[in-house]
C-alpha cells in the first residue's frame, strides 16, 4: 500500500477511509477477542460503485481484503491484516424488497439478523436462522459463516434459507448466484458460497427465503439427575420422531450461571437440563407435546415444566440466552468451542472434556445444540494472564480434536478463521485441502480476499504436524520441515 | 460386488487413457439432460451399493451411491422416517448417486428441502484427487469448503459420487390428498394462500383443471387442515407422475421452469404447476421458452424434436466463467460427462 493507493482510497471513499491509529485500533479484533492486529486502513464504502472501485484498486495493487461486517464472528475470520484493507459493510443497511407473496426479502449485507424479521413481523412472517448475537450480527456475516442458531434442527442453517446473492468478484464484476426460484442450474455455488469466510467474493445483496410464523408453540423445560439420562433422553426424543424447533441442553455450571443472572426458575440442583420447543399447527403441537411428555418421563426427567404462556416461555429460554453472558460473570474471560459431534458420544465427550477441565485446571460451563450435536463448552480464564490464554487455547485444541476423534467437526457454526485453521490440517487430508486451494483459485486466483483464514496451506499443515504427531503418524511426510 | 478400488482403478485407467467417462447409475435420468460424448467409455456404479451406516437417533444415513433409492426408502421407512426431498424411486431403478448427481427431488421440495439440503457428506472420485470425503455425518459443519452440496446437481461434471451421507426426517403420521376442480389462476392464488398461512402441506399440483393438495402432520393437524383446504380424498395425487415426467406420455417436448411461485410467467400456458406454483410444466409449446420468459430457468427434460436444444438453461458468462474454472480443478482433462451439463463441461 503506497501513498498513492492510499489517494486513489479517498478518491473513491473520502472520508470513509480511516487511517489514523486510534480509529483503525476498533476494528482490531472481531468476536475472537484473543487475537487483535490492528488493520492497515479501514474503508466504509457506501455505494456498490464505491465498493466495486475499493476491490478493483486493491486488485490492481495486489493488495489484499478483508471484508467485515458487524464483527461479532467468533473464529476471527474478520481479522485485520496489518497490510491490508478492512472492508467494513456496516453502511450496506438497507432493507430492499420485501414480497410477501413469495416470502422472500432482498437486503444489503450490513442488515442485522433480527431486523429482517422485525421488517416482516406484520405479514405474519420471520427469517429462520438466528444466531444468539442476532441483534447486532449481520446477515452478509451470517452467509459468511453459514450461521447456525438454536433453531436449526428443523429450520435449517443460513445456507437452507437463503435463495439469491448478489456478490461482487475480486476483480471488481458483479455477478448473481441463484434465483427467486427454487432449482437453478449447473453445479450449485449458492451452497458453496456460504459459509466461505469471505474467500470466494464479496457479497453485496442477498434474499432470504421468509417462513409463515407457526400458529402455536409450546415450549418444555425438564431437568435430569445426571448428564447421560439428559442425553439418552435426546437420542429418545428423535428416534421416537419428534422434530422439535429447537432442543437444547445445559450442563450444572451453566444452568447455576443462568439461574443466577436471570432467574429464568431453573432447577439448580439437576446435572443437566433440556429446553425443548415445539411449533406448528394447534392440532400438531398437542399431538407432540403428548409424545414429548412421555417420553421425558420414562427417561426418568426429575421436573418437567410446560410454558403456559407466552410470558412463560420467554422466561424459560431467557436462561438459555443468557447463559454466555451470565457465564461472563463467573470468570473474567471465556473462550467458546463450537465442535459438532454425533449425538451417540455425547455423555463421553462431556465425560471427557470435564477430565481436561481438570488436567488444565480450567473451569468450563456446557451449553449444547442437543438437536444437532452442536456443543459449545465456554473454558473460564483470564485474558490478563498469558500462561492462562496459552491454556486455555491448548485445553480448546484438545476439544477440537475430541470432535473429530469421534467422528465429528472441529466446527458447527462459528467457522474456522484463524482460530481452527491448525485443527484444519487433523480433519482434512492433504489432497482435501488441496481441492480447497483449487476452489479458491477459481474464484480468486490472486489470492486477494481474506487471505490466511479458512484454508490453511500445506506448508503451515507441515509446520503443525510437526509439533503435533496424531497417534504415531505424520500426516504430510512428503512436506519438508522448516 | 464393487468396490472403492475398483472405480478408483476405472478412473486412473481413463486419466491414463485420456478416455473421457460416461458415468452411469440406473439410467433413470439421463433422458432428462444432454448426451454425454460418445467417445465416452462406461463407468457403471450400479454394483457399489449398500448402506454403511444408519442411526435414527442420529437422523442420519449413509449409504454408497449404487443403493437403489427404493431399497433407501424401505429401511428409512421401517424406522419411521423418509428423506425431505421425497426421491422418486422410477420403479427402483433410480440410484442414490444419480438423485444427488441431478439432484432430482419430489412433490415435497418446497416444504421438505432440497436434495443439497439433505446432503451432509459425500465421497467424491475426482481426476484431481483420487477419493476423498467432504462434509461428513453431522448437521452442522462449517469446516472448509462445501464441496459435498456443490457437487449436487453437477451432473457428474466434477467427479463420480462414490457415496453419499443424508440428514433423515420423520414420516409424518398421516399423509391425506385432497382434490377438488380449479381453474388454473384460482388454483395458483389458493396454493399461495396455504402456504403462506403455515398450512401443513406435502404437496401442491395443478393438472387437467383440478387442483391437488397433499398434507401431512399429526391425525389432529391434518384434520383440521383438511376443512379448511376442502375437497375429496384421493389416493391418485399427480406426485410421482410428475416427479417421474411421465404425466405427459405422447409429447414431444416437455419444459419445466423454475419461478417464483407467485409469478405468472408463465401461466396461462402451463399443462401443470407443482411444488406450491415454484414449477411450471409446458408440453409442446409453440414457442421458445428461453426467448419468450428470458429471466426464467426453462428446462427441457424431454426433446424428440432432433434440434439438440441444451437441455439445461444457459449459465450468465461470469457463472459460466466458474463453472470452467471449477471444472479445470477438479477434472483438467474434461473426462467426466462431457457435454452432459453444457457443451464446455
Amino acid at each position: 500500500m503506497d501513498a498513492e493507493f492510499f489517494r486513489q482510497l479517498r478518491v473513491i471513499c473520502g472520508d470513509n477511509v480511516v487511517t489514523d491509529d486510534a480509529r483503525r485500533r476498533v476494528f482490531e479484533s472481531d468476536g475472537l477477542t484473543m487475537k487483535r492486529q490492528s488493520p492497515g486502513v479501514v474503508v466504509l464504502p457506501e455505494t456498490l460503485a464505491e465498493l466495486r472501485a475499493v476491490v478493483a484498486l486493491c486488485h490492481e495493487h495486489g493488495v489484499p481484503l478483508v471484508p467485515r461486517g458487524a464483527g461479532t464472528g467468533l473464529s476471527g475470520g474478520a481479522l485485520p491484516l496489518a497490510s491490508g484493507v478492512l472492508l467494513v459493510m456496516s453502511k450496506f443497511n438497507r432493507v430492499l424488497e420485501i414480497d410477501a407473496e413469495n416470502r422472500l426479502a432482498r437486503v444489503e449485507p450490513g442488515v442485522t439478523n433480527l431486523s429482517i424479521s422485525e421488517a416482516v413481523r406484520d405479514l405474519g412472517l420471520y427469517y429462520a436462522p438466528d444466531p444468539s448475537s442476532q441483534v447486532a450480527c449481520t446477515i452478509g456475516g451470517n452467509v459468511a459463516e453459514n450461521s447456525g442458531g438454536v433453531h436449526c434442527l428443523k429450520y435449517g442453517l443460513t445456507v437452507n434459507n437463503v435463495r439469491q446473492l448478489k456478490v461482487v468478484s475480486p476483480e471488481g464484476e458483479i455477478y448473481m448466484v441463484g434465483s427467486d426460484a427454487l432449482d437453478n442450474p449447473g453445479f450449485d455455488l449458492l451452497a458453496l458460497l456460504h459459509g466461505s469466510e469471505g474467500l470466494l467474493g464479496i457479497v453485496v445483496e442477498i434474499t432470504v427465503a421468509l417462513l409463515p410464523k407457526a400458529e402455536s408453540t409450546r415450549v418444555v423445560m425438564a431437568g435430569f439427575d445426571a448428564v447421560e439420562a439428559a442425553a439418552n433422553c435426546v437420542a429418545d426424543i428423535i428416534a421416537s420422531n419428534i422434530l422439535p424447533a429447537g432442543l437444547e441442553m445445559m450442563d450444572q455450571p451453566s444452568i447455576r450461571a443462568a439461574e443466577a443472572f436471570v432467574s429464568a426458575g431453573y432447577p439448580t440442583e439437576a446435572a443437566a437440563l433440556l429446553l425443548c420447543e415445539l411449533d406448528g399447527t394447534a392440532g400438531d403441537v398437542e399431538a407432540m407435546l403428548t409424545r414429548l411428555t412421555a417420553c421425558l418421563e420414562r427417561n426418568q426427567a426429575t421436573k418437567i415444566e410446560i410454558a403456559v404462556d407466552a410470558g412463560h416461555r420467554e422466561r424459560l429460554w431467557q436462561g438459555r440466552k443468557a447463559t454466555f453472558p451470565a457465564v461472563g460473570r463467573l470468570s473474567p474471560d471465556y473462550y467458546c468451542m463450537d465442535g459438532t459431534i454425533p449425538r451417540r458420544h455425547l455423555a463421553a465427550v462431556l465425560g471427557r472434556i470435564a477430565e481436561l477441565s481438570r488436567e488444565y485446571g480450567l473451569g468450563v460451563a456446557n451449553v449444547f445444540h442437543a438437536g444437532d450435536g452442536n456443543l459449545h463448552p465456554l473454558i473460564l480464564y483470564d485474558g490478563s494472564e498469558p500462561e492462562q490464554v496459552a491454556r486455555a487455547e491448548a485445553f480448546g485444541a484438545d476439544i477440537l480434536e475430541l470432535s473429530i476423534e469421534v467422528g465429528g467437526t472441529i466446527t458447527g457454526e462459528h467457522g474456522v478463521g484463524v482460530e481452527k485453521i491448525d485443527q484444519m490440517c487433523l480433519q482434512f487430508t492433504p489432497e482435501t485441502l488441496s481441492v480447497f486451494h483449487g476452489i479458491k483459485t477459481a474464484f480468486d486466483a490472486e489470492g486477494i480476499l481474506n487471505p490466511g483464514k479458512a484454508v490453511p496451506t500445506l506448508n503451515r499443515c507441515a509446520e503443525f504436524g510437526a509439533m503435533h504427531v496424531h497417534r504415531g503418524e505424520d500426516r504430510f511426510p512428503h512436506l519438508e520441515r522448516f | 460386488m464393487v468396490v472403492l478400488e475398483d472405480l478408483v482403478e476405472t478412473v486412473e485407467e481413463a486419466v491414463g487413457g485420456k478416455t473421457p467417462l460416461n458415468i452411469i447409475g440406473g439410467k433413470t435420468k439421463a433422458a432428462f439432460a444432454n448426451p454425454v460424448a460418445p467417445s465416452s467409455d462406461d463407468i457403471d456404479v450400479t454394483g457399489f451399493r449398500g448402506v454403511i451406516d444408519y442411526a435414527p437417533s442420529e437422523m442420519m444415513l449413509r449409504a454408497r451411491a449404487g443403493t437403489s433409492i427404493e431399497e433407501i426408502n424401505a429401511l428409512l421407512a421401517s424406522e419411521g422416517q423418509m428423506l425431505g426431498f421425497e426421491p422418486a424411486s422410477f420403479g427402483g431403478a433410480s440410484t442414490l448417486g444419480g438423485t444427488v448427481a441431478t439432484s432430482w427431488a419430489g412433490a415435497r421440495r418446497p416444504w421438505g428441502g432440497n436434495v443439497r439440503d439433505a446432503v451432509l457428506g459425500v465421497g467424491l472420485i475426482s481426476v484431481a484427487g483420487g477419493y476423498n470425503e467432504f462434509g461428513g455425518q453431522v448437521m452442522k459443519n462449517v469446516a472448509g469448503f462445501d464441496v459435498a452440496r456443490l457437487i449436487c446437481g453437477s451432473w457428474g461434471a466434477l467427479g463420480v459420487i462414490a457415496d453419499v451421507s443424508l440428514r433423515t426426517l420423520p414420516v409424518p403420521e398421516r399423509e391425506m390428498t385432497l382434490v377438488q376442480p380449479m381453474n388454473r389462476d384460482d388454483a395458483l392464488s389458493a396454493m399461495l394462500g396455504w402456504s403462506n398461512k403455515g398450512l401443513p402441506v406435502s404437496g401442491q399440483a395443478w393438472h387437467d383443471g383440478c387442483l391437488y393438495v397433499r398434507l401431512a402432520g399429526t391425525d389432529k393437524g391434518v384434520d383440521a387442515a383438511s376443512s379448511q383446504v376442502g375437497g375429496d380424498a384421493t389416493t391418485d395425487g399427480p406426485w410421482q407422475s410428475l416427479a417421474e415426467c411421465t404425466l405427459f406420455i405422447d409429447a414431444e417436448q416437455i419444459w419445466r421452469l423454475s419461478v417464483a411461485p407467485a409469478s405468472r410467467q408463465p401461466l396461462a400456458e402451463a399443462a401443470a404447476l407443482d411444488w406450491g406454483g415454484a414449477r411450471r410444466w409446458l408440453v409442446d409449446p409453440p414457442f421458445d421458452p428461453r426467448s419468450r420468459y428470458p429471466d426464467v430457468q426453462s428446462y427441457l427434460v424431454r426433446d424428440r424434436s432432433g434440434r439438440g436444444i441444451n437441455r439445461s438453461p444457459p449459465l450468465s458468462s461470469y457463472l459460466a466463467r466458474l463453472h470452467r474454472n471449477l471444472k479445470q480443478h477438479f477434472d483438467p482433462p474434461g473426462l467426466f460427462n462431457p457435454g452432459r451439463l453444457y457443451d464446455d463441461l
